[in-house]
């Protein structure tokens, strides 16, 4: 029997003007699988979270099929998409920055309770996994740090009762200390039973917590599999992982 | 020159300029947008009244929230029309066709209403206190004590309820919103239906003080426009404080200089405030 993946694109393809940024024919990620895509500047992984919630900060033009629990979700807008459980953690701005820890940890849309597969986060679970929030829950946003920002940003995320969380390079800016906290929390977030497709530049450290892992290359995936095996992958151990290749 | 006198007479207009304004800083402040018929609709706000309580024979009471509601349809529509050109930003159209709105507005209200001046006559218009030397009407009060619970209410709404919070985040940053389940469109007819309530609510108060015409606005505008600016962009506080500084710089400036030449000075010390404080009399950038 098939599983069907929670999470499911087919035919994406992005556009700015006439340039292709993005063309894939097929990704998907299953149930409680933390898939991540890798790829050089450019590469179009950015653009691939970003069309998967039909989000931008720019005007592209996005056709193709997004699919989340085999509901086609082609035609909602952004914000329609984050209801039914389609999260996305962008780069950069994560965080109101006008606002304190715990007005950007309360929810201000109605989040449906009785979804099959979709995870409730209180407030107090929230902290319960960023303790380092409840320290600072009454500070301003740009009071943070770039760690404690995508603490918030990921816990932000989870307020809104994900069913598949959308990340997209939540190393960038951070100390590596701090990138394996963030990962082995995302890690540890699945193993609770999240659906997670982590987007990151830090090949290394994303393959030790990934399951798959999806190498794109001018907006096309030229390889993907288990982690296990992509580490022995030559391209990726050669051109990130920093093995020489015979 | 009674100086107790102009410091009530400052008072009263300093409130009533802020109840005016109030609708263009929210909107300012949430949607970044700028509504150049904003003027036009205090027109209307006030005929509107003006036809309930002298053809209709609504109590003034009634007529208030008729007006405001005619407010909240006028400005749900306004948005309507160029929804595509808020969610662009695009803010030059978006001056051109709010601009174009008053001009229709004013031709309608023409139309309909005439263009004969009329006197909106209210309870509290005919009803005086004399203190000595002292003159004010209830309508003075009236406009004091509204403009203060409006400010106060608008405050707590922004600063303490999950629909302020929306307005806030749609304001710090709409794309970021979205990723929240925020629906901006709704958030952006919501504050432009909000605009359309609040004038007309300022126009029911402050137009019963002198005559009405339905070629009026133009000067609303710009006192909107200077409290706007002077409170800084969006800040229901700095709104407040601006639009009483204003007032009272107004009702000095006449007693002891010229009435003929206040709407001058007000934009000598516009461009002063700003020279010195190019983001306006608030506490801090974003303050509200």
């Amino acid at each position: 029997m098939t599983i069907r993946p929670v999470l499911e694109a087919t035919d994406l393809k992005v556009a700015y003007g006439g340039n292709v940024a993005l063309d894939l024919s097929h990704i998907a990620v299953r149930e409680r699988e933390l898939v991540g895509v890798v790829g050089a500047n450019g590469a179009g992984k950015s653009t691939l979270v970003n069309a998967l919630l039909g989000w931008s900060r720019g005007a592209p033009k996005v056709s193709g099929k997004v699919m989340l629990d085999g509901r086609d979700m082609s035609a909602l807008p952004p914000h329609e998409r984050v209801r039914s459980g389609l999260l996305l953690i962008p780069e950069g701005k994560l965080v109101f920055t006008q606002m304190s820890v715990e007005e950007n940890l309360a929810t201000s849309v109605d989040v449906p309770h009785d979804v099959q597969g979709r995870r409730h986060y209180s407030v107090d679970d929230v902290y319960a996994l960023f303790p380092r929030l409840y320290e600072r829950r009454h500070h301003l946003g740009s009071q943070l740090s770039g760690g404690e920002r995508q603490m918030l940003g990921i816990a932000r995320a989870l307020r809104l009762g994900p069913r598949a969380l959308l990340l997209d390079e939540p190393s960038i800016g951070l100390a590596p200390r701090l990138v394996s906290t963030v990962l082995e929390t995302v890690r540890s977030l699945v193993d609770s039973g999240l659906t997670v497709l982590l987007v990151e530049q830090n090949v290394r450290a994303a393959i030790e917590v990934v399951d798959r892992l999806v190498l794109l290359e001018r907006g096309r995936i030229i390889a993907e599999g288990p982690a296990s095996e992509m580490r022995d992958n030559p391209r990726i151990a050669e051109a990130y992982l920093g093995a020489h290749v015979a | 020159m009674n100086f107790t006198q102009q410091l009530v007479n400052g008072i009263v207009l300093g409130h009533a300029y802020a109840l005016i304004a109030i609708g263009w800083t929210v909107l300012l402040g949430v949607a970044r947008l700028v509504n150049f018929g904003h003027g036009q609709m205090y027109m209307l706000g006030a005929f509107v009244t003006w036809y309930g309580v002298s053809r209709l024979g609504l109590p003034y009471f009634v007529a208030i929230p008729l007006a405001m509601l005619i407010g909240v349809a006028v400005g749900y529509v306004m948005q309507r029309v160029m929804l595509q050109l808020t969610l662009k930003q695009d803010l030059v159209s978006i001056m051109i066709v709010t601009l174009g709105f008053g001009y229709v507005l004013h031709g309608a209200a023409a139309l309909f209403f005439g263009s004969t001046g009329q006197i909106l006559e209210t309870p509290f218009s005919v009803k005086d206190i004399y203190w000595g030397d002292l003159w004010i009407t209830y309508q003075d009060i009236a406009i004091v004590i509204a403009a203060i619970l409006f400010f106060a209410a608008l405050k707590y709404v922004i600063d303490r309820t999950r629909i302020g919070r929306l307005a806030r985040m749609v304001a710090e940053d709409p794309q970021l919103a979205q990723l929240a389940g925020v629906n901006v469109r709704r958030v952006y007819l919501g504050v432009f239906a909000f605009e359309g309530a609040a004038v007309a609510l300022a126009a029911a108060l402050v137009a019963p003080r002198t005559p009405i015409l339905t070629s009026m606005g133009f000067d609303e505008v710009i006192i909107t426009f200077v409290v706007v600016v002077l409170g800084g962009i969006g800040s229901v506080t700095g709104s407040y404080v601006a639009g009483l500084a204003l007032g009272l710089f107004t009702a000095f400036f006449g007693a002891f200089v010229s009435p003929a030449y206040a709407t001058a000075a007000a934009f000598a010390v516009l461009i002063a405030v700003l020279v010195v404080r190019p983001g306006g009399l608030a506490v801090s950038p974003g303050a509200r």
